[in-house]
């Protein structure tokens, strides 16, 4: 973890004094989650890719001047959320898919019947991930994949902290419930 | 219901992966903006300060301070033991506009003066990073009396001037357009300082108070510590060096720095405190520019050029040849040539110099930081002037890697050669035996 911040800042500093480059490593170690927080947004790896790419391309016209509080992570993570946010309002869409294009890692020592198992649990939670209201399923995005305080994701959605964390909470009781299938409307 | 555990842990194994096709867009995307962007003029920032302003002989000593710490801090995220959080401390150096502080230093064995006599050298600096400037009010306590400068380093001119209003007098050193970029690409930021600053050792020294201020130190010492990382914390100028560096509890910025550094031979040391630090103070851009009454004589010009440190070095050792029937100095380390340099020059030289041999001699003083460039960037450099004199032609006085696998040789009698490596092991086996 201090490693990580570390690299960071020195990523942010250097992007800063004349090294727009470092950006390529940055796309490099967060591409991954930053996809998958945009396609559990947007349920679509179409545009999925369109924001987080968007979001890279849009970071170079802030070269020498990028400051952010909190950690990098966070606030790469705060801008696919915007661009998504963006996407939904432009095409006046709701998201419908969840992950079905994402690819399910399995722990490798996993039995065949075990990753089965797994399987059909990832299937079930995309499709009860599409079924959380959006301002839910941002909360719990940002939190899982963006892995941003309560604190930062209330700032960000301008709400109180109290009401991010309720919204988590609704959020991974409604899986746990659609999961159990309780609720399959 | 199953715990909100496993739910999360489940989210945990939902991962999409980007697919090759998708990072080659993204990547080639990026690539064509960024080269969009360095091709529109002042749209990236200038090399940083940082990367520069080592390179300068005259502000080498005093900005040492913000470039040490630098370096040193930057080692300290893998050990996040002490009180203070230093990944904060380089964030906020990497954010600082203006600083001030004092060096006061003492020093040893400096040539010129009395044996066993202290120089007292007293250093007040300003520094800009944007505008990119440095100005130093230095007061040099002689046996002869006290001897003031000024010396300004202006970024955007690429030039270091440096006034001495008694003798109405000044010098100026012009860095190369091409080493002001090389500068920029490969030295002084934090990710460079850290790799090579990971290669030494460094221990955390804990807290204590200094003139009341609670503070946190580390120190770092190692033998290789002169030579690797020489041109970032002496410019070349000991063998040997060590420093403690103290930050502020409270605001998380250096607050003192204390270094020392020593030539092989215990001959010259010198002991420097750099306090009295002020952080973003005001300072009106009069102050950093020199004002050179039109009566003042322009001693002598030298100039700073990327990638001829090696003949550089050879014009230096071209002076011992003139001056010092051929004797070279035992290492190339700045006090070193220096000491070795200046009885000789006093004792053969009758009248004034002109204006090329000063320029000539303001190389002597960069020579250390020149070799610790060829170091740094990999040209594994080799002088044997311990050994080596004018009177062995034949032998291999010096020698630096100009490409791959090709050496450019330096004898006794400065006649140079490029061989290729298997050459250069028997040249070196040869002058080695020759010696023993």
């Amino acid at each position: 973890m201090v490693f990580q911040m570390l690299e960071d800042r020195i990523l942010v500093w250097r992007f800063n004094h004349g090294r727009p480059e470092v950006l390529h490593h940055v796309y490099d170690k967060y591409r991954t989650d930053l996809l998958t927080l945009a396609m559990a947004l947007l349920g679509d790896l179409a545009a999925a890719e369109d924001v987080v790419q968007d979001v890279f391309l849009s970071l170079l016209r802030l070269s020498g001047r990028l400051k952010f509080t909190g950690s990098l992570k966070g606030y790469l993570a705060t801008c696919v959320t915007n661009g998504a946010r963006n996407i939904l309002r432009a095409h006046r869409r709701h998201p419908t898919g969840g992950l079905d294009d994402a690819d399910p890692m399995a722990a490798p020592d996993t039995r065949p019947d075990a990753a089965a198992i797994i399987e059909e649990q990832l299937h079930q939670l995309r499709w009860a991930l599409s079924q959380l209201p959006y301002e839910q399923r941002e909360v719990l995005v940002l939190r899982v994949y963006g892995q941003m305080p309560f604190k930062e994701i209330a700032r960000q959605q301008g709400i109180p902290t109290n009401t991010a964390l309720g919204r988590y909470r609704y959020a991974i009781d409604r899986l746990r419930s659609m999961l159990d299938g309780e609720v399959r409307t | 219901m199953r715990p909100a555990e496993e739910v999360y842990e489940l989210m945990q194994k939902l991962r999409a992966t980007p697919r090759p096709e998708y990072d080659e867009r993204v990547h080639s995307a990026m690539a064509n903006a960024i080269a969009e962007l360095m091709n529109t003029p002042t749209a990236v920032p200038q090399p940083s300060i940082w990367r520069t302003i080592m390179e300068s002989r005259t502000t080498r000593l005093a900005a040492a301070a913000v470039i040490v710490l630098a370096a040193i801090l930057a080692v300290t995220f893998f050990n996040k033991t002490s009180g203070i959080v230093w990944a904060e401390v380089v964030q906020r150096l990497g954010e600082i506009r203006t600083v001030s502080y004092r060096i006061t230093a003492d020093i040893e064995g400096m040539q010129g003066t009395p044996e066993g006599y202290t120089t007292h050298l007293t250093q007040d600096v300003l520094v800009s990073y944007e505008p990119g400037a440095v100005r130093i009010d230095s007061t040099l306590q002689l046996p002869g009396g006290t001897r003031k400068s000024q010396t300004y380093l202006l970024f955007e001119d690429r030039v270091a001037i440096t006034v001495i209003p008694e003798q109405k007098k000044y010098f100026k050193v012009i860095i190369g357009e091409e080493q002001m970029q090389k500068m920029g690409q490969e030295n002084g930021d934090p990710v460079t300082l850290l790799k090579a600053m990971l290669e030494h050792k460094y221990t955390e020294l804990g807290r204590k108070s200094i003139d009341g201020v609670a503070a946190w130190g580390i120190h770092v010492s190692d033998p290789k510590l002169g030579t690797k990382m020489g041109s970032f914390i002496s410019g070349g100028m000991f063998d040997q060096t060590t420093v403690e560096l103290w930050v502020d509890e409270k605001n998380e910025l250096p607050i003192r720095i204390d270094a020392a550094g020593s030539s092989r031979d215990g001959r010259a040391s010198m002991k420097m405190v750099y306090d009295g630090f002020q952080w973003d103070i005001p300072i009106e851009p009069a102050r950093l520019k020199p004002q050179i009454p039109e009566d003042y004589e322009l001693v002598a010009q030298a100039k700073w050029e990327a990638g001829r440190e090696g003949e550089e070095i050879i014009d230096v050792l071209r002076l011992f040849v003139e001056f010092a029937d051929g004797r070279y100095p035992a290492s190339l380390r700045t006090v070193t040539v220096v000491n070795a340099l200046a009885p000789a020059l006093k004792q053969k030289l009758s009248a004034k110099p002109g204006q090329e041999l000063i320029a000539r001699l303001m190389k002597v003083d960069m020579v250390g930081m020149m070799y610790t460039t060829l170091e740094r960037e990999g040209k594994d450099p080799a002088y044997y002037g311990d050994r080596v004199s004018a009177a062995a032609p034949q032998a291999v006085l010096f020698r630096w890697k100009i490409g791959d696998g090709t050496y450019r040789v330096v004898f006794g009698d400065l006649r140079t050669e490029d061989v290729s490596a298997d050459k250069l092991i028997q040249l070196e086996g040869t002058s080695k035996k020759e010696h023993e």
